[in-house]
């Protein structure tokens, strides 16, 4: 049974998604059901503080992760509230064995998201 | 010294295999050099010089007997019999290889160390007083709300790709011992009516642009702490510079929004957190104070009875007299002194041992001092709880390993970085610098005259060897190619005069450094009053009268 966590990239149609750029779009993604995180460069952890605002301010959609993110972030992601990443169709056993060997360090600490 | 839980022990051992798993598709060729750099970083491991060098924490600088013995074992096996301490109280090994890391960690896993966030644009290891539990000044013992913070930050899935690195100092005394003021955040902690309270300190730091932080959150309940890291934390992830890597710690933050806009930021994210960190943090602190061990002091020690010791063994062996004054200080337990292991004899790299030497302080501190040692910012050890009747036992040990160097705080106690001899950061050596102004204080009755002094030497503008808080602060340039070093007076790291030093004018080589050294210490000698300090004569006589005589 496919991971439904991960969308293939050459699936991915962004036609019902709010991309959220910045904190300024928070407001507005609250009436989406589901919003897109884009990535640029993996380094700018921007997205992750931007996912943790998102669920911070309520919003119970489904929030996707695509661009340029590296493989080795998706257990952060994952935990931050991230719910499905855009990856190549070529990643999907690697991108399982990363996200399967992420675990959490102090979440009651680090208000992670159930 | 904190005792792991399972919890904690796990997450070592989880990392250190997710690391092995990296660094295996790394060295396969399945992960890119470029996503592989901040992994690596993040778990300590640069690409140096010679060799891939690996930073190991060591949270807060408290170390074990058990701990310091793998360390020494450690650096027999995978380098070169040695290590070095870091001005993070963390501890460095310089001649590795890639491949062993893994098996290094594991190794590190057994007796609770690890590499975690010792680099890249991570929190950082935290850092306190090395005197914290003992000081006779200490309000509030700082280590459980490092231990706090340890926890919070490690592997925070939030804050692992921020702007720029993060670094955290708490203080708990009256007297600042862990330069708070120089720090991304600094916390000072103290008592009232039986309640914790913190204060905050903001946007402080080293490096390029140095600036001393600012008090932005006053007095507040400790059980207030991560509701205030986790906002100050994410508005800076939300609105620290990422165009330009010299721009990018908080303290440009800021300084570009003004401490009110600053703090109208936190206050924003303070209102949409959504959880109870109020009693999380309550909880913890309780849970984390329980699982410090109490050293079983020994009752009853008479301290006229133990100065009438000290003073009649002293009469015997001026080496041991020498020791006490400059080594030794005072504890909060009648009886008890805190001794400092110098790392800064004549020819050694400052903050270097040996691995006989590491396994000779591991078997001190279980012999002298509840088999606990501190790593300390200056790059010395600390034993803390040292039963004043067993300073001489103590003393006659360390002085037959080259380990009773009587120097601390003197001028011989130099603050050096590992400089180009090891660093691929740096534009100038600096070991071979500290080494050369060791060698003016020969006679010791003469380092003793001078007195306290404080000398920093740093081989870039990176500051790892925190020249600007010095009394005289040494920095390695680059002048056309070749290495020179600039000249700054009258810094300081304590928050209550927290002072950048000035720079004394254009550099000089590294043969000259030497006689520039010996013409400031003439002007303090022949202009000081009687107990002015190396800081308070600059300060008052000002600049040009240092900078007239060198440049005469």
């Amino acid at each position: 049974m496919p991971n439904t966590a991960f969308i293939c990239q050459e699936d991915f149609v962004k036609t019902t998604h709010l991309e959220i750029l910045s904190e300024g779009d928070i407001e507005n993604a609250l009436g989406y059901e589901q919003v897109c995180i884009k990535f640029s460069p993996f380094t700018n952890g921007t997205a992750f503080s931007l996912i943790k605002l998102l669920r911070l301010r309520g919003f119970v959609g489904n929030i996707i992760v695509e661009g340029e993110y590296a493989l080795d972030q998706l257990p952060y992601l994952k935990q931050i509230g991230a719910d499905q990443f855009v990856i190549r169709r070529n990643e999907f056993a690697t991108a399982e064995d990363i996200l399967s060997r992420g675990f959490d360090s102090y979440d009651t600490l680090q208000g992670v998201i159930r | 010294m904190y005792a792991y839980t399972t919890q904690d022990r796990e997450v070592i051992e989880r990392r250190a295999t997710q690391f092995r798993d990296q660094t295996t598709r790394y060295l396969n060729g399945e992960l890119s050099e470029e996503v592989f750099l901040p992994i690596r970083l993040q778990n300590g491991l640069y690409v140096q010089r010679h060799a891939p060098m690996l930073r190991i924490a060591i949270p807060y600088g408290m170390v074990s007997s058990a701990q310091l013995q793998q360390l020494a074992s450690i650096a027999d096996t995978y380098d070169r019999g040695y290590l070095h301490v870091t001005t993070r109280q963390n501890v460095q090994l310089n001649w590795l290889k890639l491949a062993d890391v893994p098996n290094i960690l594991d190794e590190l896993a057994m007796v609770n160390l690890h590499a975690i966030q010792t680099s890249g644009n991570c929190i950082r290891n935290t850092t306190t007083d090395a005197y914290a539990g003992i000081a006779r000044d200490e309000d509030v013992d700082p280590r459980p709300i490092c231990e706090l913070i340890r926890q919070w930050s490690t592997l925070h899935p939030e804050f692992a790709f921020l702007p720029r690195k993060f670094k955290i100092a708490v203080n708990g005394a009256t007297e600042d011992r862990a330069a708070i003021r120089f720090h991304d955040i600094g916390i000072q902690l103290r008592q009232r009516e039986g309640d914790i309270q913190f204060q905050l300190y903001v946007g402080g730091g080293l490096g390029r642009t140095p600036v001393v932080g600012q008090a932005v959150f006053d007095w507040l309940p400790i059980e207030a702490l991560l509701t205030y890291l986790d906002a100050i934390l994410r508005v800076y992830n939300l609105n620290g510079r990422r165009d330009n890597k010299y721009k990018a710690r908080i303290k440009i933050l800021v300084k570009a929004l003004g401490v009110d806009a600053f703090q109208e930021e936190v206050s924003r994210q303070i209102e949409l957190q959504s959880f109870d960190f109020h009693s999380i943090c309550k909880t913890k602190i309780g849970e984390i104070s329980q699982r410090f061990s109490s050293p079983s002091y020994v009752g009853g020690l008479d301290e006229l009875e133990l100065a009438q010791t000290l003073k009649d063994t002293g009469l015997r062996n001026k080496r041991f007299a020498h020791w006490l004054t400059t080594n030794v200080v005072g504890h909060k337990r009648p009886g008890y002194r805190a001794v400092t292991i110098s790392l800064k004899s004549k020819n050694n790299a400052p903050g270097d041992i040996t691995s006989d030497q590491l396994r000779l302080v591991a078997e001190l501190a279980t012999q002298f001092s509840f088999s606990e040692a501190r790593m300390t910012h200056q790059q010395n050890i600390v034993l803390a709880d040292v039963n004043g009747f067993s300073l001489e036992a103590l003393f006659n040990q360390l002085d037959a390993a080259g380990l009773a160097t009587p120097n601390i705080k003197t001028a011989n106690d130099i603050t050096c970085c590992p400089g180009g001899d090891f660093c691929a950061l740096a534009n100038a050596k600096s070991i071979p610098v500290a080494n050369q102004i060791q060698d003016l204080f020969d006679d010791t009755d003469y380092l003793y005259d001078i007195g306290e002094l404080k000398i920093n030497i740093s081989g870039c503008m990176n500051a790892c060897g925190h020249h600007h808080i010095g009394d005289i602060g040494i920095l390695g340039v680059d002048k056309k190619g070749r290495e020179f070093y600039q000249v700054s007076l009258g810094g300081a790291a304590a928050s209550k005069k927290a002072t950048i030093g000035k720079i004394l004018g254009p550099s000089f080589s590294e043969e000259e450094i030497p006689l520039v050294v010996q013409k400031l210490i003439d002007i303090y000698l022949a202009k000081r009053a009687d107990g002015e300090s190396f800081y308070e004569l600059y300060h008052r006589v000002g600049h040009s009268a240092f900078k007239e005589a060198v440049y005469a």
